[in-house]
């Protein structure tokens, strides 16, 4: 759907993106996560063909955007991060103004729709001046998916959004690939990266650090596995027998007070846990494993970067 | 060879989206001229031209009246020129400030995230002032008719040639407004450059003119640098002719005057020309420079 090939920018001896090789598959959500200045609007920007690349080439829905600019675009919905808006308009004026400049069709019903859909529809006389900065990002991606577009270029779509606002965004995000968009969000805010993205690319520095699914991801980061024990009375010394076991590496207390055991690899171990916690005689009463999440991932990753960087300066 | 062939195929496959490129220029265009019709300064300016013809016209009038007798061929052609350069530099002006304002507010690349290119903006932009200085002579033209009934002064036929004629320096005029704000990129320094580069072409009109008369008192001689400055001033001047929309505009009217239909058709290709060019280097400008 979106791919790019050695994309390159440098500006002066700058490097803004390095050999980036993206590829992102029809209908999936694609976080693409990277500290600030990591090169991630630039590469947006490339992609939507406004910064020209010093090297490389990208390729949207199968072919470069100079192949017909006009008709790509308007297949590409976009929310970007401080980008301002008509203040004078009001909202559904401005969404009109858009319906016709993408040539979208039934636009008033669509209009509509969206704005019932973010809970603005009683504010679309309102200037969008008047908008809080929340309203004025859920007014930006009602603009982006009022001509139903086929790809979601999404930076940072939920800066500025409170709890309930950031739910609804994530909801209609999700409805909008389930109906068979493809979705690249860049952002910095993880937790929300973890709950809708099916990969993730991880930026720095202008270089692709990582690129796969969560899951493998977090395998990624944790040679370990961590098991959370809950235990009913256990004897006083149940972290030395713990110990004794050949796969765990450190048994610590969790922040709710059950019991973490660290193993020294990533296999599964709780049928060997819950024999071995049965044969002392103590009642298991809950156990899962607790995954590693994307901000652990993403500090681990990035910091590798850095340090293989500071040991190579080259 | 493989490289000449390569560009020719370029050369020969990439479309023109005429359609697309009309279609956001005018939804460009529309909005600029709802704007300015919100606002008060296109009324304010449109105003103060029509009261300065109308000022000029009834100092003729009064002129005639002490001197029984004067001859004057075309009288509304100076209101009509006063008005037009008043009109065209508003109209350029608030060309120039509204890119760089919607450049440095990001609504600019807002638009580009859709089918929109530099060419169908810059060109929205100018059948906006286009569209904004036709309604400003449509007035004028009802203003001359209001005036001829008042004052029995004659109104030829050719004042819609002179109003055809001020339509493409507008063009030209406001082309150069959209070039300062590409190449300005911030509002502060495109208005600079239009203020600057305009006062330029002025003074080297009127000191073309003033030194001309100083050079006749001091009597210079070969060596003498008030000769010199004569002659760069006077090559200035003709280079001046050629690129300004308004000198060209003078000299329609005059071929008008003189029933020069020769000189006329060259005044016109060369008011388009020179709309053109300041357009197409606008146009390359911007894309050089991002909309960012």
């Amino acid at each position: 759907m979106i791919r790019t090939l050695h994309l390159t920018k440098t500006y002066g001896d700058f490097i803004a993106v390095d050999d980036l090789n993206l590829h992102i598959q029809p209908g999936e959500i694609y976080g693409f996560l990277g500290p600030n200045g990591a090169g991630k609007t630039t590469t947006l920007l490339m992609i939507l063909g406004l910064v020209k690349p010093t090297r490389g080439q990208v390729m949207v829905l199968g072919q470069e955007l100079q192949a017909d600019p006009f008709g790509l675009k308007r297949r590409i919905g976009v929310v970007a991060e401080n980008v301002q808006q008509y203040d004078e308009m009001t909202g559904q004026e401005y969404l009109a103004f858009f319906a016709r400049f993408y040539q979208a069709p039934d636009s008033a019903a669509r209009i509509q729709a969206l704005l019932e859909r973010v809970q603005l529809w009683d504010r679309r006389h309102v200037p969008v001046g008047g908008y809080s900065r929340g309203m004025r990002q859920k007014l930006s991606l009602c603009r982006a998916l009022l001509h139903d577009p086929d790809i979601l270029l999404l930076d940072e779509p939920v800066s500025g959004l409170d709890p309930r606002g950031i739910r609804q965004v994530r909801e209609l995000l999700l409805e909008e690939n389930r109906r068979g968009k493809t979705i690249l969000i860049s952002s910095h805010i993880l937790s929300e990266i973890e709950r809708t993205a099916h990969r993730v690319g991880i930026i720095s520095r202008g270089r692709l650090l990582a690129e796969d699914s969560m899951d493998a991801l977090r395998r990624r980061v944790s040679g370990q596995q961590r098991v959370e024990l809950e235990l009913h009375a256990p004897p006083a010394e149940i972290h030395a027998h713990l110990g004794q076991l050949d796969f765990v590496a450190s048994v610590d207390r969790g922040s709710n007070g059950a019991l973490v055991v660290h193993t020294r690899d990533a296999a599964d171990h709780r049928a060997e846990l819950a024999r071995f916690l049965n044969g002392l005689g103590v009642l298991v009463t809950g156990m899962r494993v607790l995954e590693a999440s994307l901000e652990e991932a993403f500090v681990t990753i990035t910091d590798e970067s850095v340090h293989s960087l500071l040991e190579d300066p080259s | 060879m493989t490289g000449s062939l390569a560009t020719a195929r370029s050369l020969r496959l990439r479309p023109l989206y005429l359609r697309e490129r009309w279609h956001a220029a005018w939804l460009v265009g529309q909005r600029a001229i709802h704007s300015a019709l919100l606002g008060l300064g296109f009324y304010a300016t449109v105003s103060l031209a029509l009261l300065l013809a109308s000022l000029l016209v009834r100092n003729n009038l009064e002129f005639a009246q002490e001197n029984s007798l004067v001859v004057m061929i075309r009288p509304l052609y100076l209101p009509i020129f006063v008005s037009t350069v008043l009109l065209s530099l508003y109209l350029a002006l608030s060309a120039t400030l509204s890119v760089t304002r919607e450049r440095d507010r990001g609504t600019l690349l807002l638009l580009f995230f859709g089918p929109m290119d530099e060419w169908a903006y810059l060109l929205g932009r100018l059948v906006g002032q286009t569209g904004l200085f036709t309604l400003a002579m449509l007035l004028a033209t009802a203003w001359a008719l209001l005036f001829a009934r008042l004052t029995n002064l004659a109104i030829n036929p050719d004042l819609l040639l002179v109003l055809l004629f001020a339509l493409l320096a507008n063009a030209g005029v406001v082309a150069f407004g959209l070039l300062m704000a590409a190449w300005g990129r911030t509002s502060r320094t495109a208005l600079v450059l239009f203020v600057l580069i305009t006062l330029l072409v002025l003074a080297i009109q009127f000191g073309d003119q003033a030194i001309l008369q100083l050079a006749a008192k001091a009597q210079p001689n070969r060596r003498d640098p008030i000769l010199f400055l004569r002659q760069l001033l006077a090559g200035l001047n003709w280079a001046i002719q050629w690129i300004s929309p308004y000198v060209q505009l003078s000299q329609a009217m005059d071929a008008l005057v003189v029933g020069n239909p020769l000189a006329l058709a060259q005044r016109g290709v060369t008011l388009l020309l020179q709309a053109g060019l300041l357009f197409g280097a606008a146009v390359a400008v911007l894309k050089r420079s991002g909309v960012r």
